[in-house]
This record gives C-alpha cells, sequence and structure tokens, in this order.
C-alpha cells in the first residue's frame, strides 16, 4: 500500500506583531491509501496547524511554512501556486471543520453549498450538479426535498451530515475532519461516527481524524499519531498505541482517562501546561512535565521518531516499552 | 408594528409642539387686533379646547391629510411641505446614493487589505470625516468650490435638469460624506466580522477562487449589518438636511422647519416634523423588507411570526 | 502519588495573570491614537477650566473687554500678528472668542449625553431585567422617541421651551436616552438568564441588589462606549444648534454660533469660517479615538 500523503521535516510558524509562534516543528507524518490516521493532542498543540499546511489555507502573512514538504500521491504540494492548491481542495483533498454551527453559510440553501463544491471542479451542466448535490444528501441520510432548506433550518447534528456531504461530494482522495464531532452532544456523536464509519467503507477515503478524544480514536482509527508543542512524539498503529505505549505523555493521557470499572476517587490529569510556543526550546517539549525525565530530556532534543516495533515509531529518550531496550 | 409607533410619535410631537409659546390670534391678526376678534378667531382655531379635543383634531385632519393653516401666511400647511417635499427627498437620496457607491468599496477594501498602509490611512481618514460638522463642511465647500473656484453655485436649486444637476453637487457631497465614512466604517468592520468565520474556511476548503469567496459568501453576509446601519442613521440624515438646506438655501422641507421656527409658526413646524418622522419610518421598513430578502433567518422570523397572525 | 507529575513550572513560562483592568490599560497604551485623543481632550479641558477661573477671577473684565466687545475698526480683519486667528464682524478677536467658546461645546455636550445615560440605562436595565409588560410599554416608548429624527426633536423642544441651557441639555437628551436605555436593555436580557443571577436569588438577594451589584457592572461598558463615542455627536449637535439659533445664544461664543454669520461674510473673511469649524473638528476627532481606544481595549474578540 503506498503512501497518499507523506510530510517530511514539515515546520510552521506565525510571526505576529507579539512574537513568532513555532507552531509546527519538524512534523513526519505518513497516511496510506484509504487509512484512518487518528491525530491526538490538546488544545493548542497544533492539530490545527497542521490540517490547515496541508490544504495552504493558513493565512499566509502571519504564517509561514519555515521549512519541510508535503506530498501528495508522489506531487510536491508545498510551493503550489493557488490555482494548483485550489484545484486540490475540495476535490482531491477536503477539510471539515470543528463547529457546524458556523461552518454552513447562512445564506445559502445547503443544495447551493453543495452543488458550488461540485461545480467548482467538474464540468457538468447546473442541473447535474444540483442532481448529485441531492444524491449526497441522501448519503448522509438527509431527505431530499431539504436541499432548498437554510443551514439555521437544521439541527448540529444534521448540519455536520451536510458539511460531510460537501466535503465529499468531489470524492476527494483524503478527508481531513478537524474534531468533527468535538462541538456536538454523545447522542449526535455516536450517531455522526457510525455514519462516517459507513462512508468511509463506501468510498474508501483515507482520513485523518483530529481529536482530542482517545475513545473516538479506537473506535475509527487504524492508526494513531499523538501530536505535542507542535511535534508528533509518537505514531503507532491503534493497538501499539493504546497497550504498547511508548511516550510518557501518551501514557499520561490513557491514565487520565477515567475507568468505567474502577473506583475512581479523583482524576489523574497531567500537571502543567504546555511550553510557551514562542519560545524554541532547548531539549524535550515534554520534559517539564515529565517524570521519567532526565538530564539528557532537558537539553538535547530527542532524535527524531526512532522506531520502538513494527510501524511504532516514538520521540522519546526514554520510551517506556521498546524492542531497543 | 410600525403604526402604533408612529401615531405615537405624531402624539409626542403634538405634545411638545402643544406648549410653544405664542398666541396664534396674536400671531395671525397681530397685536393690534381687538380682544374680541383675536377671542372669536382663538374660538375658530379651537386653541381653547381642552388638549385631548385638539389632539383628536389634529390627528384626524392628518388622516385626511390635513396639517393646518399656516400662522405665517395663513396658506394649508400640507401644500407648502408638498412644494418642498420632492426637493428635500431628491438631496436625501442623493446623498444616500453617493455614501453608499464612496462608502462601501472604500470599507470593503479597507478589511480586504487589512493592516496595511491603506486601511491605515482610510480609516484615518474616516476618523476625520465623521467629525466634521455639516454645516461647516458645506461652508468650506462654498469657499472653496464657489467663491474661489466657481465650479459650483453657493445657493439655491437651479431649474432645468443640467442646472438642477450642478446645483445639487455641493449639498449632495456636504451630506453624502459624513453618512460615507459612517459606511465605510461600518463596512469595513462587517466585513473583517465575516471574514473571520468559519464558513469563509469552508468555502476555501472547497477549492473557490477568492473572487467567489468574497462576493458570493463575504458580501451577502457582510451588507445585512451595512443596510441596518443605513436605515438606522438615515434620522441623522434628515437631521443633516436641515442644516444643509438651511446654507445652500435648498427649498426642502428642513429649510422650511428652521424658518418656521423663527416666526414662530407652530403647525408649519408641527407638520413639517411629522411628515419627516413618516418619512423615517417608511424608510426603515424599507429596511427591514430588505433585511428580510438577504438574511433567511430573518425571512424564517417574518414568515412564522406571519403565520401567527 | 497524585502529584506524581507535578514539577515546578519555573521559569515563569506563563505570562503573570493580569487583571482585566490592566490588560486593558495596557492594550490602551498601545494605541497610540487614542492616548493622542486623550491628550487633546486634556488640553480642551484645560482652556475650558483657565477661562472659567479667569471669567471668575477677573470677575469677568477680560471677557467683556476681549471676548464680546466690539470694535468696528477691526471688522473683519484677517488673520494677523496681534489677532492670530482674525477678528469677526465686529472687530472682536476670533481667536480669544474661540478659547471662551471651548467651555460650552465641551460641557454642554458632555452634560447632555451624561444626562441621557443616567436617565437612560436605569429604564434600559428595569425594562430587560423585569420583562414583560414593563418591557412592552417602555421599549414602546423608545420607539416613539426614536421614530422622530433625533435632530428635528431637539429643535421641536427648543421651539417649544424656549432657548436657555437647561433646555437645551433637555433637547439634547430625550432622544439619547432612548439609545441608553436599548443599549442597556441589551446587555441585561444576555445576562439575566445566566445562572449566577440565580444563585443569587438562591442565597436571598433582592431585586434591588440583583439590579446595582450583579447586572449594572455587565451593562456599563457597552454603554461606556456609546458614552464616549456620543460626545462627538453631543458636541456636533450643540454647535449645530448654535448654529440655527436654537442653541447657545450669541454673544457667547459657542463655536458654532460663531459659524452662524460666517456665510455672510464668507467672500471677505473666510477665517471666521474655518478656525471654528477646525477647533470643532479636533475636538469631536479626539473624543471619537478615544472612544475607538477603549471600545478596542475593552472588547476581548478583538485581540489579536
Amino acid at each position: 500500500m503506498s503512501n497518499i500523503l507523506d510530510i517530511k521535516e514539515l515546520s510552521v510558524a506565525y510571526h505576529t506583531e507579539d512574537g513568532t509562534v513555532y507552531a509546527l516543528n519538524n512534523i513526519d507524518l505518513e497516511l496510506e491509501d484509504g487509512e484512518t490516521l487518528g491525530l491526538v493532542g490538546e488544545t493548542g498543540a497544533g492539530k490545527t496547524t497542521l490540517a490547515k499546511s496541508i490544504m495552504r489555507l493558513l493565512p499566509v502573512p502571519p504564517a509561514k511554512i519555515e521549512y519541510g514538504d508535503i506530498i501528495f500521491s508522489g506531487e510536491n504540494i508545498t510551493d503550489m501556486d493557488d490555482e494548483e492548491i485550489r484545484a486540490i481542495r475540495g476535490n482531491k483533498i477536503s477539510m471539515i471543520f470543528q463547529d457546524p454551527m458556523s461552518a454552513l453559510n447562512p445564506v445559502l440553501t445547503v443544495g447551493e453549498q453543495i452543488k458550488e463544491a461540485i461545480l467548482a471542479h467538474n464540468n457538468i451542466s447546473e442541473d447535474e450538479a444540483w442532481s448529485k448535490s441531492l444524491e449526497m444528501l441522501e448519503t448522509v441520510g438527509i431527505t431530499k426535498n431539504r436541499a432548498r432548506d437554510y443551514p439555521h433550518q437544521f439541527s448540529g447534528g444534521m448540519k455536520q451530515r451536510v458539511v460531510i456531504a460537501m466535503a465529499l461530494a468531489c470524492n476527494p482522495q483524503i478527508l481531513l475532519a478537524d474534531e468533527p464531532t468535538t462541538a456536538l452532544d454523545v447522542t449526535i456523536q455516536a450517531q455522526v461516527l457510525a455514519m462516517m464509519r459507513g462512508l468511509k467503507e463506501k468510498f474508501n477515503t483515507a482520513t485523518i481524524l483530529i481529536t482530542h478524544d482517545l475513545g473516538i480514536v479506537a473506535q475509527m482509527c487504524e492508526k494513531v499519531a499523538i501530536i505535542y508543542a507542535g511535534e508528533i512524539v509518537e505514531v503507532g498503529n491503534v493497538h501499539d498505541i493504546f497497550k504498547n505505549t511508548a511516550h510518557p505523555y501518551t501514557k499520561g493521557l490513557l491514565e487520565a482517562i477515567p475507568s468505567i470499572y474502577a473506583d475512581c476517587k479523583r482524576l489523574k490529569p497531567i500537571d502543567g501546561l504546555m511550553p510557551d510556543p514562542t519560545i524554541r526550546h532547548e531539549g524535550c517539549a515534554f520534559s517539564e512535565r515529565c517524570i521519567y525525565c532526565d538530564d539528557i530530556c532537558i537539553h538535547n532534543q530527542p532524535p527524531a521518531v526512532q522506531s520502538v516495533g513494527t510501524d511504532h515509531k516514538v520521540r522519546c529518550w526514554k520510551p517506556l516499552c521498546s524492542t531497543l531496550s | 408594528m410600525a403604526i402604533p409607533v408612529l401615531i405615537g410619535a405624531t402624539f409626542l410631537v403634538f405634545t411638545i409642539m402643544y406648549f410653544a409659546p405664542g398666541d396664534p390670534a396674536e400671531i395671525i391678526l397681530g397685536s393690534n387686533a381687538t380682544h374680541e376678534a383675536l377671542e372669536a378667531l382663538r374660538i375658530k382655531l379651537g386653541v381653547n379646547d381642552p388638549f385631548i379635543v385638539q389632539y383628536g383634531r389634529f390627528f384626524f385632519n392628518l388622516l385626511r391629510g390635513d396639517l393646518g393653516i399656516s400662522y405665517r401666511n395663513s396658506m394649508p400647511v400640507t401644500s407648502l411641505i408638498a412644494d418642498r417635499l420632492c426637493n428635500t427627498v431628491y438631496l436625501a437620496v442623493s446623498g444616500i446614493l453617493f455614501a453608499v457607491i464612496v462608502g462601501i468599496p472604500v470599507g470593503v477594501i479597507s478589511a480586504i487589505k487589512q493592516y496595511s498602509l491603506l486601511d491605515d490611512i482610510i480609516m484615518f481618514a474616516t476618523l476625520f470625516v465623521t467629525a466634521v460638522p455639516t454645516f461647516w463642511l458645506a461652508l468650506i465647500l462654498v469657499i472653496v468650490f464657489s467663491v474661489n473656484l466657481g465650479w459650483f453655485p453657493a445657493s439655491g436649486m437651479g431649474r432645468g435638469a443640467s442646472d438642477f444637476f450642478v446645483s445639487l453637487i455641493l449639498p449632495m457631497l456636504t451630506l453624502g460624506c459624513g453618512y460615507a465614512a459612517l459606511i465605510a466604517r461600518t463596512a469595513r468592520a462587517s466585513v473583517l466580522d465575516v471574514k473571520r468565520q468559519d464558513y469563509i474556511d469552508t468555502a476555501r476548503a472547497k477549492g473557490l477562487s477568492e473572487n467567489v469567496v468574497i462576493w458570493r459568501h463575504m458580501m451577502q453576509n457582510a451588507l445585512i449589518p451595512i443596510v441596518t446601519v443605513i436605515g438606522l442613521n438615515f434620522g441623522v440624515l434628515l437631521g443633516g438636511s436641515v442644516l444643509t438646506e438651511s446654507i445652500f438655501s435648498w427649498p426642502g422641507v428642513g429649510r422650511f422647519v428652521v424658518e418656521s421656527i423663527t416666526y414662530k409658526d407652530t403647525p408649519a413646524v408641527l407638520g413639517s416634523i411629522v411628515v419627516l418622522a413618516i418619512l423615517f419610518t417608511l424608510v426603515n421598513l424599507l429596511v427591514d423588507l430588505i433585511y428580510a430578502v438577504l438574511d433567511p433567518r430573518i425571512k424564517s422570523q417574518y414568515q412564522s411570526a406571519w403565520k401567527k397572525g | 502519588m497524585i502529584n506524581m507529575f507535578s514539577r515546578k513550572i519555573g521559569k515563569e513560562r506563563l505570562n503573570r495573570v493580569r487583571s482585566p483592568l490592566e490588560q486593558a490599560a495596557s492594550q490602551f497604551k498601545k494605541n497610540k491614537m487614542a492616548v493622542i485623543g486623550l491628550v487633546i481632550i486634556i488640553v480642551l479641558f484645560a482652556v475650558a477650566f483657565f477661562t472659567i477661573i479667569i471669567d471668575f477671577v477677573t470677575n469677568d473684565y477680560i471677557y467683556n473687554n476681549y471676548v464680546i466687545n466690539q470694535n468696528l475698526v477691526l471688522r473683519l480683519a484677517p488673520p494677523s500678528a496681534s489677532h492670530i486667528f482674525g477678528c469677526d464682524e465686529f472687530g472682536r478677536d476670533l481667536f480669544m472668542r474661540i478659547l471662551w467658546g471651548t467651555k460650552y461645546s465641551l460641557f454642554i455636550g458632555i452634560g447632555a449625553i451624561l444626562l441621557a445615560m443616567f436617565i437612560g440605562m436605569p429604564i434600559g436595565m428595569v425594562a430587560g431585567y423585569y420583562g414583560g409588560r414593563t418591557d412592552n410599554v417602555i421599549m414602546r416608548l423608545m420607539d416613539v422617541i426614536l421614530a422622530v429624527p433625533s435632530m428635528l426633536l431637539a429643535m421641536a423642544i427648543i421651539a417649544a421651551l424656549g432657548t436657555s441651557t437647561v433646555n437645551l441639555l433637555i433637547a439634547m437628551s430625550v432622544a439619547n436616552i432612548a439609545r441608553f436605555s436599548r443599549i442597556a436593555r441589551a446587555s441585561v436580557m444576555t445576562v439575566k438568564d445566566n445562572e449566577f443571577i440565580e444563585a443569587a436569588r438562591a442565597i436571598g438577594a433582592n431585586d434591588m441588589e440583583i439590579l446595582v451589584k450583579y447586572i449594572f457592572p455587565n451593562a456599563f461598558s457597552p454603554n461606556l462606549v456609546q458614552f464616549t463615542l456620543g460626545i462627538g455627536n453631543s458636541i456636533l449637535l450643540v454647535a449645530g444648534l448654535s448654529y440655527l439659533g436654537l442653541g447657545v445664544q450669541p454673544p457667547s461664543p459657542e463655536w458654532g454660533a460663531i459659524l452662524t454669520t460666517a456665510k455672510t461674510y464668507m467672500r471677505d473673511a473666510w477665517h471666521i469660517s474655518v478656525f471654528p469649524g477646525m477647533f470643532l473638528v479636533i475636538s469631536v476627532v479626539a473624543f471619537n479615538m478615544l472612544g475607538d481606544g477603549l471600545r478596542d481595549a475593552m472588547d476581548p474578540k478583538l485581540k489579536k
């Protein structure tokens, strides 16, 4: 299986009046065809920045891709000009955003918005695009006769379905889903996720599912990448991440989830906060909060991801489980 | 909806003018008239009647289009106003057109090029322009363009098509500049606000060209607050027209009000203000309609309110 | 065991948490225009107080002999070394007149809007808090007031009541009362249903306490912004009314009043038109810059 997306050493910074924010540092990430990759991290870790960088949706005066390459389907899209990248957006790579309440234009009908996506990339007549848009609505479980309704007439869950329909309308090869269910309540969340699983089987779209919820990752993903302070600190298949956790941060995340079985008196958060992104740190980004921290961790950057198993890589001086140690 | 408020407004203005000093009989007949003549006239005019009766009379006459008789020249107020209303409307409309045609593009450009030097210049310029008093702007414009350059007449409304338009230019600029600056600022704020909405990201993520994003997605949403501001400030425009018409001796209702106050012609003042209030309310209704066209959320509200009866 | 992961955060990685007031003040300082506006306003206040004190101390000597005395020899004299802004149609020194006119624009302008705020805010708060019938009645009343263009309303009131300073203040406030009440009502309604209000009731606070201690602080800041931005309009309104002869009466040198006769003499004496207007513009710009600065400083959404 080939990699449909290959990100190499991607570094992105925001240059603002108040200082430079180093949002992404040396990101390496691979996505295989048809695979669902979970991207897990805290708020502010850089997940959205990463997704937007792939689509080149970052606001370019403050933001800048300082270094690195994004290879899509064998082609380097990092330096593509506007016209070329627009041909890819919505067409080969689609993105859906976190808050369905504000993701749709309130003055256009939902059918119209889906049709627009289709017409942008397909040279077909308006009528054909309209009927295709009706089909997409049905695929996500919305009846055709609602196509002429406006977004405010839909509930949150249904709006998200519309957004998904819009994203998949041109049958993209990659779907970037930025916390698609975070803004929805739990029951609706389950419905939308079930629908996404069905769609994944039907269209075989490779997906990067951004979330901070490890439960969703367990349900939906084959591979998982953990991002912390703009760096990928661990990546592996879902089994290894949960059972053979290698990075102390990942371990902390897993331990912070209250167990439904055990008797839990207090939650176990990871103390501290993510480091200040305007300061380039010397050693490991996680060193301040890590209980296994050593001198080498504070002063030296851990080597770029090292293998600790098949398809399991970690960025740590003292990985918790390793075929090396 | 708007009708009770309008009725209330007529009541308000009537009540205020009720307290205006001056005996109408004396004003009309002069202070040399006999006591009996004055009293007879007072009874005829109905000014001795209780307040409510007087208001009732005023209101019913209003419904029939009768605004009373001017104290100054004993002509029907309605016809005096009718002669002048068109002129005020021409001025107001041209002022609005100017303000919209200049203001919206300026505001939008400023927003699209946020943080650039152009943006800063525009923001500063609009700040200044909104601070300029209408009557002072008129004076300066007249001094520069009439007295010194002789391009435009300093006062009066021209007869005949080309004279009319030439004489309209300076008053239109006077009235429209402040409005244009206000619209530019609102447009800028509105576009900036829309620009950072998620659905703009969504539109870009669909691969739409920047032009389509701006015109189809941003503008229709951004227009909504702009239209509101235009409507709300129409009243200020009408106030401004009072000053503008006075300076340019433009024969409109605004100037008429000022004259009437000077001559203590209460029916004329009352009638003019009521007419202008009606105009203002009509414009606001128009704005509400435009609103419903632009924003389907509002349209839904109206529709469900309508269904409820 | 629980503090297993705790380590000294140290290196003061976190910015010291600043109080909202400190944050607002530093944001404000960053906004240079607002500071310039503030400086200009301070200067204006200084001039106004200066003229008031001089009048008081010299028992109007300066006022009578330099501001309102007529000296027809100097009629319409253009700007010169001894009369830097020139003289008006009665030979009065324009510079002195403009200085003495500062206090009218400033105090009447600010006074009118302050009055409107003090009356309008409570009305709006009551309407928003109690809702229902009270709200409907009050808001309809405010709608009626706002249905008449405010300049015309002010003119009508002055026509009816006469041209005194008190009447001027009343006439100018009426429309603004309606505006402030709307804003106050809107902010009250957003806060009213918040849970902390219910919590306050649960601990036994009565309506008055709730209004004053909880609702008022939330209603205050949008009104504050409206207040500063409204001062500019207020000043222009005083000037406009005085220009029409309905405001401050001559010979008082209110800036708008000075401009009343400017048109008649504009061909020969451009200076009468230009200078008072400039001062009006500068004052209003200063207040607007201050208002913009305050609004930017207080609005967390606008922080980059």
